[in-house]
Order: C-alpha cells, then sequence, then structure tokens
C-alpha cells in the first residue's frame, strides 16, 4: 500500500468532526457521564433517609449475644428489639436470632435474616441489603478470628443469610423482586436496542434522500409531508421491530446456551445460577401473558419515540449519513442514562432539575410504564401513558413541520433563519 | 398565451450570500424557458422556489396562478421537477422506481399502468430498468430520473441542468425528448443550462442571470441581434464575462 493513500484516508477521518467528537471525545465523555450516573444513583439510595442514621440495624432474639453487641458497637449501628421499630428508623435490619453466638463458637455458621425495606424496586437499593450484610459479616468475622487468634482470612463464611424484601409494607419474595427488577430491565434493553435502531435507521433515511438529492424529487411530488413522515416513520419502525427480534432470538439461543451447557457449582441440577434465574423468570412471564403486550407496547412506544428522534436528527442537524449516524449514536446512549438512573436509583431522591431532563428522554417513558406495571403502580402507569401520548403527538407535529422543503434541503438553521426573515 | 409561471421581484438570501435580488420573468404555456448563467448565478434557488421547495424572502411567485408553497395536492400534480444531479433510489430497480413515482401521480391503477409504460419508453434503457438503480452510469440515472419526470405528462416541467455531466449522446437523447414532450404536449418548460448550444436547440426564450438578477432576456434570435452576435455563447461572454462563465 502506498503511503499517500493511507496518509489521505487518515486525514480524512480525523478532520470529520462527527468522527472527532464520537471516537476522540466521545468516549472519554461517555465514562464520566454513564459511570458518574451510576455513582450518583447508588450513593443516594444507600445514604440513610434522615441525617444522622445508620445504614442498617440489629435486632437481636438474644440481647445479651457478644458476638452481635460488639459488631453493632464497632459498626456503629442501633440495637432494636423489634423488626417493625427498627425498619421504622433504618433500610436495612438484620435480625440476629437466639443461639447466634453459640453457632460462631462450634465454628459453625451463624445464621441471621435480612429484612430490606425497599422505597422503590432498583438495583441500588438491592446493592444496600448486600452492602450492610458484607460489612456485619466483616465485623463478625473480625470478632471471631480475634478470639481464635487468626487472620481474619482464615475465618470462611461466618454467616448464612435469609434475605426478606419488604416493599409498599408487605413481605415479597426473591421471585417477585426479580420480576419487578427484571421486566423494566428487560424493557430498558429492548427500548435501547430497538430505539437505537430505529433512531439511526430513522436518521439515516434521511440522510440518504439528502445525499443521493432523492429529497427534492420526493418533496416536489404530490403528497403531503404528514405522508413522507408517516411513510418513514412506519418504515423505520418495521426495520427496528426485524432488528430487536433477531436480537432477541439471539438473546434466547445464547439462554437456550448457557442453560444447557453451563455447568454451576451452586445452583441446583447442575444449572448454572445465571440460567437458573433466566429459566425462573421465563417461566414466570410465561404464566403471564399479559406482561407480553405490555412489553410490546413499550417496545413499539420506544420505537416510534426513537424513530421521530432520529427523523428530526436527520432532517435538523445532519446532511450527510456518517453524521447521522453518529449523532443518533451519541444521542441513543443520552436518552438512555435516565434510564439507567431508574435501574439503580429510587426515583424519589432524584433532584427536580434532572427528573424534568428525565422526561426529555423518548426512552424513559416505556420504560416507566413497564416500571409502574412492574411494580404494580397504576398511577405511574397511567401518568406515563397520557404524557406518552402528549409526547407523540408533539414529536410527530415537530417532525411533519420539519419535513418542509427548507430545512430538507438545506437544514434547521437555513429554514428558522428563512421564517425569522419573513 | 396563457401565462403559466409569473416570478416578479424574488428575492432570497442564505445567511450572508443575497442567492437572489429581485428576480422577474414569465413563462408562456407551450414554450421552453432558458434559465442561463454560470455557477452560483441563483438558477437552482429560482427553481426550487418556482417548484415551490422552499420560499422566497420577498417578491412574488405565481404557477398556475398560485403560490407554489402552499399549492394543493392535486395542483401538484400540475408540475414536475428534476432536480440537478438528482439521483436515484439505488435499492430500487429503475422500473420500480418509475412504478412508485406513477403510484404518487396516478388516479387509477390503469393510469399509473399507463404511466409506466410512458416511463419506460422515454428512458430507453430497456432490460436495464429490471436491474436495481444503484448499478447506472450517471447518464442512466439522468435518463431515469427525466422519464420519471415527464411520464406524468406535467403541464409545467422545471428541470435543472438536465445533460449535467452526460456525454454527448445521452445529452442529445436528454434534449430531444425534452423537446419532443413539450412539442407533443403543449406543456411549458423551464430548464436551467450552462450550454448555449443546447440553449439554441431547445430554448423558445432565455434569461440570463448572474449575481442573483436577470442581466438579459428574449427569444434566441432576438438576444443575437441585439448584441450582435452570431451565437448565444458570444452574447452569454459579453454580458456575463469570461471570468464567471
Amino acid at each position: 500500500m502506498r503511503r499517500g493513500i493511507l496518509v489521505k484516508e487518515v486525514k480524512e477521518l480525523l478532520r470529520d468532526k462527527y468522527i472527532l467528537f464520537n471516537i476522540i471525545i466521545l468516549p472519554m465523555l461517555m465514562v464520566f457521564v454513564m459511570g458518574g450516573i451510576a455513582l450518583i444513583a447508588t450513593q443516594t439510595s444507600t445514604e440513610p433517609l434522615v441525617e444522622g442514621e445508620a445504614l442498617a440495624a440489629l435486632v437481636l432474639e438474644d440481647p445479651d449475644d457478644p458476638y452481635a453487641l460488639r459488631a453493632a458497637e464497632v459498626l456503629g449501628w442501633r440495637v432494636y428489639n423489634s423488626v417493625e421499630e427498627a425498619l421504622g428508623e433504618s433500610r436495612v435490619v438484620i435480625v440476629v436470632p437466639k443461639g447466634f453466638g453459640d453457632m460462631l463458637s462450634r465454628g459453625e455458621p451463624g445464621r441471621v435474616t435480612v429484612y430490606a425495606r425497599l422505597d422503590t424496586i432498583s438495583l441500588a437499593q438491592l446493592g444496600a441489603a448486600g452492602g450492610a450484610l458484607s460489612a456485619f459479616e466483616e465485623a463478625v468475622r473480625a470478632i471471631v478470628a480475634s478470639e481464635r487468634g487468626v487472620k481474619p482470612e482464615l475465618v470462611i463464611n461466618p454467616l448464612e443469610a435469609d434475605n426478606v424484601y419488604i416493599y409498599k409494607g408487605r413481605e415479597i419474595g426473591f421471585l417477585d423482586l426479580a420480576y419487578m427488577v427484571g421486566l423494566p430491565l428487560i424493557a430498558g434493553f429492548i427500548a435501547f436496542i430497538l430505539g437505537s435502531v430505529v433512531a439511526q435507521v430513522g436518521a439515516i433515511s434521511i440522510a440518504v434522500e439528502r445525499e443521493a438529492r432523492t429529497v427534492e424529487i420526493l418533496l416536489s411530488m404530490p403528497v403531503s409531508r404528514a405522508e413522507i413522515a408517516v411513510a418513514k416513520l412506519v418504515a423505520v419502525t418495521i426495520i427496528g421491530l426485524l432488528a430487536t427480534i433477531s436480537f432477541e432470538a439471539g438473546f434466547l439461543a445464547y439462554a437456550y446456551v448457557v442453560l444447557t451447557y453451563t455447568p454451576a457449582p451452586s445452583g441446583p441440577g447442575g444449572e448454572s445460577l445465571a440460567g437458573l434465574l433466566v429459566r425462573e423468570l421465563v417461566d414466570y412471564v410465561a404464566q403471564r401473558p399479559f406482561d407480553i403486550g405490555i412489553l410490546a407496547l413499550s417496545a413499539f412506544i420506544a420505537a416510534a419515540n426513537m424513530a421521530l428522534l432520529g427523523l428530526i436528527v436527520g432532517v435538523a442537524f445532519v446532511g450527510d449519513i456518517r453524521g447521522a449516524t453518529s449523532s443518533v449514536g451519541f444521542l441513543s446512549i443520552i436518552v438512555m442514562a435516565p434510564v439507567i438512573y431508574e435501574l439503580f436509583a429510587p426515583g424519589a431522591q432524584v433532584p427536580l432539575e434532572l427528573k424534568i431532563l428525565f422526561h426529555a428522554s423518548p426512552i424513559y417513558y416505556p420504560f416507566m410504564i413497564v416500571k409502574g406495571y412492574a411494580t404494580g403502580s397504576w398511577e405511574t402507569l397511567g401518568a406515563y401513558m397520557v404524557v406518552e401520548a402528549l409526547y407523540l403527538v408533539l414529536a410527530s407535529l415537530l417532525a411533519a413541520k420539519l419535513m418542509g422543503g427548507e430545512a430538507m434541503i438545506y437544514g434547521a438553521r437555513q429554514a428558522l433563519r428563512s421564517l425569522l426573515r419573513r | 398565451m396563457r401565462v403559466v409561471v409569473e416570478v416578479s421581484g424574488v428575492r432570497k438570501r442564505f445567511g450572508r450570500v443575497e442567492a437572489l435580488r429581485g428576480v422577474s420573468f414569465s413563462v408562456l404555456e407551450g414554450e421552453i424557458f432558458c434559465l442561463v448563467g454560470p455557477n452560483g448565478a441563483g438558477k437552482t434557488t429560482t427553481l426550487r422556489i418556482v417548484a415551490g421547495l422552499i420560499r422566497p424572502d420577498g417578491g412574488a411567485v405565481r404557477v398556475f396562478g398560485l403560490d407554489p408553497s402552499g399549492m394543493g395536492l392535486e395542483d401538484r400534480r400540475r408540475l414536475s421537477y428534476l432536480p440537478e444531479d438528482a439521483g436515484v433510489y439505488r435499492n430500487l430497480t429503475g422500473l420500480e422506481y418509475l412504478e412508485f413515482v406513477a403510484s404518487v401521480y396516478a388516479r387509477s391503477r390503469e393510469e399509473a399502468l399507463e404511466m409506466v409504460r410512458r416511463g419506460v419508453e422515454l428512458s430507453g434503457l430497456g432490460e436495464d430498468l429490471r436491474r436495481r438503480a444503484g448499478g447506472y452510469s450517471k447518464g442512466m440515472k439522468r435518463r431515469l430520473a427525466l422519464a420519471a419526470a415527464l411520464m406524468v405528462e406535467p403541464e409545467l416541467a422545471i428541470l435543472d441542468e438536465p445533460t449535467a455531466g452526460l456525454d454527448v449522446a445521452h445529452a442529445v437523447a436528454v434534449r430531444r425528448t425534452v423537446r419532443d414532450y413539450v412539442r407533443s404536449s403543449r406543456a411549458s418548460a423551464i430548464v436551467s443550462s450552462h450550454n448555449m448550444l443546447e440553449v439554441e436547440y431547445i430554448c423558445d426564450s432565455v434569461a440570463l442571470i448572474s449575481g442573483g438578477r436577470i442581466v438579459e432576456e428574449g427569444t434566441p434570435s432576438e438576444l443575437k441581434d441585439k448584441h450582435g452576435a452570431s451565437n448565444l455563447e458570444e452574447v452569454y461572454v459579453k454580458l456575463v464575462g469570461v471570468e464567471a462563465a
């Protein structure tokens, strides 16, 4: 290969502002944006609700249990007599049964029950329960190690725990919880994949018309702007649905392989724990066919929202295919950020300014609809359905308006200038 | 004869560039009107305004007595527009493209079939119409796009540099198609061009545009007589200059 050709290619690519932004600057920004969101979300959900309050507390069935009392002292946790009282002031409560100290003295694991009060169904709040148990386990391990005169690393698995989750004042089982977390997670995942594909196809469909100079012929034909917008919307949604079906087929094939061929050390029946979880979840959803409907509705909404976003971006901001794909790719990640936050953090603790920004994301609505459904928050589901309908109408009107000749041929900036001049 | 297009004092600005500074002309029924000028003179902007794709900042445009940017769909059927360097949908065959255009313009299936039959004939692409248009040469794409523009039998055909970049054989075929169509249908056409030979061959009246203004207008013979030139190229050079040409 001649050096000149290589130099030309490198210059051509590096001088492209979209490539420069997406390859060099965007990855740096994304680490901060996505990591920051997850970090903020996790921090806000693991912080105590009241200032100065510990994350967790202990309930001792034997008020004189030496191990538990020392652990509480080390951790700075308060000790209560009843679970109700403790849960009123702490998000995580570890109940230490009678005979706990005896078990540890005999070298057996001490069995505890962890009660976690969930204000919202989020990964961070589940993580808080795990975090509290780990802290308690570390404290107990250190106490046992010092008693035996050995290094803490030599005290293996000093605790065994049962988990009880309390959501909206009632106990929920692990499978219920997996469902409440899993269904919105799946919805978010589908919305992201489908939305990204559809938005890109939408933007490209406009960019291709502009690059090939077919857009002027199209606009001069006896068809309305709305017809063009709807035709493009439907076409890109079909492409997006096909892409999602393909993705889901790949996911199921992967899950099948995991279930069939991956042995697990701890799962029953030789299955991996991940495989077991997937199977349980699939079985659970199969028993509730309405879930498929709500997921399909959410996927359709996500597709329509993102298709509109793609069309708007295609018309307004870019004049070529490269620009269209990279701009929409960037936007797809940005609009996913609120979903990541919601998966991690309790919505109630999101600052108002951030909450307003979240509502600008087209992926947020379908995700919240499914979350409202999965967690039984019907008021959330209803509110987001109404807002989503308004969102779709407004975005459709904007897209149809942008399909005007000036914006389609010269871009939105020129169209706006002309409008102001007139 | 009836006036089909009336353009008066049209102005258009793109950012700091004033593309049109008061352009005026009219096109009569059954006439081929040529807009001639150097690159950047404002030809394409003028045609886009006449086609109703963009709006002027000032002045007035009437096509069939109507504002083209606010024309109803029924009236839009009466005109067709061929942009400069117009592409084709690369993943459609030539025939599928003609069928698509016909489906938009025709009011019935029979009319659509008739339009496609006419388009096939006008394009002269034969069996190549069954191939995807992405593989066509520039000349073939131009003939396909022109066939699509004329097969719908518009009362006004707006053709932006229909022969630009074509070899001699393709250019001759395109010119002949345009001239024959207008002569046989009594439709009108606005054609922009750089090529003075082409202008003399097909145009009934000519307007020279430069710097966003019409600097001269008349029939080819009127312009030659007025400027004592033996051909339109000399007129063009006198009025626009060699630099701009």
